[in-house]
């Protein structure tokens, strides 16, 4: 019995610690994009988007949309990237063996024609079955290949693309029109940046017409709006901290750009990951700033895509029960990140802070809560501190949760109505009773899948928007 | 167990934090709230007000009115919205309704306010104040603006700078590239702005500049838009700073510069400049010969289309196409009968592409 007491009080006293050292980080990268977005607000409002690229020697952008059954949006998403703004790009899309007519539907709507395949890279990929142009979309090009997952698809648009600049998009995604313009801007004009992301957001609520915004809104229901917060604070704050220190290891994989040597130079997407997009960011880090110290992978809090969220319990289940194993296997792919100093911050406090806090993260938090009401029952438990450490925590859960909202209000202010920001407010609050508890259990399991061997991809179902 | 490490002093501590952050929270949020209101209540007196100068603007406009009558109509409390009024008609009207639209703006009411605002404002008014002065052309703020440009504010100077652009004051360009020199918020793309405003009448005043200029990127800028305004006198001290720079960056801008303007005598340089180190160069300067146009320098562009980057065998297949004034036979003969890999696929991309018209 004593030795039971003795761990659940050393228990309690790391739980302690853990939320401090947490705390504090959380607090340094606030206070840091604080300042990064409003500078970043005020120098994009003083110089045109437009002007930097009529001077600057543009770099021209391939645009690769993997496919899989995307019969209901495939069109529009095609013509929406076709008339984004930017001095040159094309538009790669990747059939990746869709059992639907995707692949049909793109030939009959753009008059496309079977022209012989061409692969100007050689990574591996499943077997190209066709390749397609037309004469009215010069711009525009399909790949047909058997099915082989998303990461294959996109390495096979990399092998025939033909820009310099790779910008790989979720087909079901909603770009904003000069948001190539706004991913594209840091590579011209810093030679070692390898890598940008953007900020995505959640279209749940806005209205969608032939795959543009008319207007934006707030989900309906809480679950959406949760999200919208969580999404302001993982991308303005988490992102844009990491990336003063160029420590950032994830960028979305339903918006990304890359350059085209650094890409080869890795070997593409991994087809074996669950979390392709936080791997193969992470496998940059390793190789890439090896030879390159000075090479960047770099996060723009405007470039904005809309993507759809789970308003199911059961898909956002899964969807984050995949991306606690695929945090775990980024992480474990390459562990010669851990606290080797030759990566910087990225070695020294990026990748210890995700095998902490976002890979151990859950299943300290979980065992903390049991260890917590245990140390209730056997009575060993000072309350008065409990309540106020626990009244503490749910604080700056809710403050984080605030600030990022009030951030995206001074800078960008997206959310039209004050309603919204009410909405949001009201968000911020209420996912500090439940909703977060509820991912720390889902992460938890995805931890312990991992543990026992269930490393599968998992299954995730989308309502469309773009069918509204 | 627990209950003997914690202090009383240590609760208090927690019930400080927890009442820091309550404040923090409800502060930030209710600031924000405000600002969204104060926001809101803006935007509802300026659509109100829009709307009734909306009925009478054109009889202005159209000459049923004059400046001085226009001008009774607003009181000197509604000179900002005003302002914000008329901002899209100046930077979209052009001609004899922009001589119409800067009458106003010089009328002596408004200009005066303006004047007050750049001499005397805070740093917000003195930057507006800059910014409309150009946006309507008057041509007597000129000195005021010029003075602007040493204010300590980096965004009046900004504004300044820009106005004196839009106001075609090439005499003010030694003192904008010194303030670029001094202020460390002064990036590249907002002297970038700035020289873009005064459009190419600036290309002569930025060639007695370049040999002057202290730094490389005001040296890249200056370049670049010697390159966007196809500036052919420049020629000679393009050629000259190739040579002379070790700047990739710089090189590369030269490169395209001298592409642009199509320099004939900068053939043998560019030519040289096919076997540098750096893809990236090489690859500028295939573009820039492809522009100028060469036969002689077929068989360089034929070898280079064998080389192992992409993005150089395509740029090179790309000037074949354009010197051999887009001959098919060229290209098909390179599919055809190379024996090189690089070459036949570079070659059928390059044909797939132009038969499909891009």
């Amino acid at each position: 019995m004593k030795l039971i007491l003795q761990v659940i009080y050393y228990y309690n006293y790391f739980v302690l610690w853990y939320f401090i050292i947490i705390c504090t980080i959380y607090l340094f990268l606030n206070l840091l994009s604080f300042r990064v977005i409003r500078e970043y607000a005020k120098r994009v409002k003083q110089v045109e988007l437009t002007d930097v690229f009529r001077l600057h020697h543009h770099k021209p952008i391939s645009v690769i949309v993997p496919a899989y059954n995307e019969r209901n949006t495939i069109i529009d998403s095609a013509q929406a990237l076709l008339q984004l703004e930017y001095p040159e790009f094309q538009v790669v899309v990747v059939n990746d063996g869709s059992k639907d007519d995707t692949l049909e539907r793109l030939i009959r709507h753009f008059g496309m024609k079977k022209v012989p395949f061409v692969s100007i890279e050689n990574l591996p990929t499943e077997k190209i079955r066709g390749m397609y142009r037309s004469n009215e979309y010069p711009s525009l090009l399909v790949i047909d290949k058997e099915n082989g997952g998303k990461a294959d698809a996109i390495n096979a648009g990399v092998n025939s693309s033909k820009f310099p600049l790779i910008c790989v998009i979720d087909a079901d995604s909603i770009l904003e029109r000069d948001c190539l313009l706004k991913i594209a801007r840091p590579f011209v004009e810093d030679e070692n940046v390898v890598a940008v992301g953007g900020i995505i957001r959640i279209v749940n609520g806005c209205d969608v017409k032939q795959g543009r915004i008319m207007e934006i809104g707030v989900p309906d229901t809480w679950l959406g709006r949760f999200q919208v917060v969580e999404y302001l604070r993982a991308f303005l704050f988490g992102r844009t901290g990491f990336d003063v220190l160029n420590g950032l290891i994830i960028i979305s994989g339903a918006f990304s750009c890359f350059t085209r040597d650094a890409l080869l130079m890795v070997g593409g997407y991994r087809t074996d990951a669950i979390g392709e997009d936080m791997e193969l960011v992470v496998r940059m880090h390793r190789l890439i700033r090896k030879k390159n110290r000075r090479a960047k992978i770099t996060f723009v809090p405007d470039p904005v895509c809309w993507t759809e969220a789970p308003e199911s319990f059961e898909v956002l289940k899964s969807q984050r029960i995949r991306w606690q194993k695929g945090t775990i296997q980024s992480l474990g792919f390459h562990k010669s990140l851990f606290l080797n100093p030759k990566y910087g911050w990225v070695g020294m406090l990026v990748y210890p802070y995700y095998v902490f806090f976002e890979a151990m993260g859950p299943f300290i938090e979980i065992t903390g809560y049991v260890v917590f009401a245990v140390s209730w029952y056997l009575n060993i438990i000072n309350l008065p501190f409990a309540i106020a450490f626990l009244t503490v925590a749910i604080l700056f859960g809710i403050a984080l949760s605030m600030l990022s909202v009030i951030l995206e209000e001074l800078s960008f202010r997206k959310y039209p109505k004050t309603s919204h920001l009410l909405v949001l407010f009201a968000a911020s609050v209420f996912e500090n009773f439940g909703f977060r508890q509820m991912l720390s259990w889902w992460r938890f399991k995805g931890t312990l899948e991992w543990i026992f061997g269930k490393r599968a991809w998992g299954h995730m179902e989308k309502r469309g928007f773009w069918k509204r | 167990m627990i209950n003997l490490f914690i202090s009383d002093s240590l609760i208090q501590t927690l019930i400080f934090v927890i009442w820091t952050l309550l404040a923090v929270t409800v502060a930030s949020a209710v600031y924000c709230l405000r600002l969204r209101f104060v926001n809101n209540h803006h935007e509802i007196k300026q659509k109100k007000l829009f709307d009734h100068w909306e009925k009478s603007f054109f009889d202005y406009l159209y000459g049923n009115m004059d400046a001085d009558q226009w001008m009774a109509r607003i009181s000197s409390k509604q000179f900002r919205y005003f302002l914000e009024y008329i901002k899209s008609y100046l930077i979209t009207l052009r001609g004899e309704d922009l001589n119409k639209l800067s009458a106003l703006m010089r009328h002596p009411r408004l200009y005066d306010y303006l004047n007050r605002r750049l001499k005397r404002g805070g740093h917000q008014a003195r930057s507006e104040a800059a910014f409309y002065f150009g946006l309507a052309r008057i041509e007597k703020s000129k000195s005021g603006l010029v003075t602007g440009l040493k204010d300590r504010d980096h965004v009046v100077c900004y504004n300044c700078a820009m106005s004196l652009g839009k106001l075609g004051a090439v005499e003010a360009i030694d003192d904008i590239f010194i303030q670029y020199s001094r202020r460390r918020q002064f990036t590249r793309n907002q002297l970038m702005r700035i020289l873009f405003e005064f459009g190419s009448n600036v290309c002569p005043s930025l060639l007695e500049q370049l040999p002057k200029a202290k730094h490389d990127s005001a040296r890249l800028l200056i370049v670049s838009l010697f390159e966007y305004f196809k500036f052919y006198p420049a020629g000679p001290q393009l050629i000259d700073l190739l040579q002379k720079t070790k700047n990739v960056d710089l090189q590369l801008s030269c490169i395209s510069a001298l592409g642009a303007i199509e320099y004939i005598d900068a053939l043998p340089i560019l030519k040289s400049f096919l076997n540098h180190p750096t893809i990236r160069v090489r690859r500028f300067a295939i573009d820039a010969i492809g522009k100028i146009g060469d036969l002689d320098l077929k068989p360089d562009l034929y070898h280079l289309m064998k080389h192992e980057n992409w993005w150089l065998r395509y740029s090179a297949a790309e000037a074949l196409w354009k010197i051999t004034n887009h001959d098919v036979r060229v290209m098909e003969n390179i599919y055809q009968h190379s024996d090189n890999q690089y070459a036949v696929s570079t070659a059928q991309v390059l044909l797939a592409e132009k038969q499909m018209g891009a």
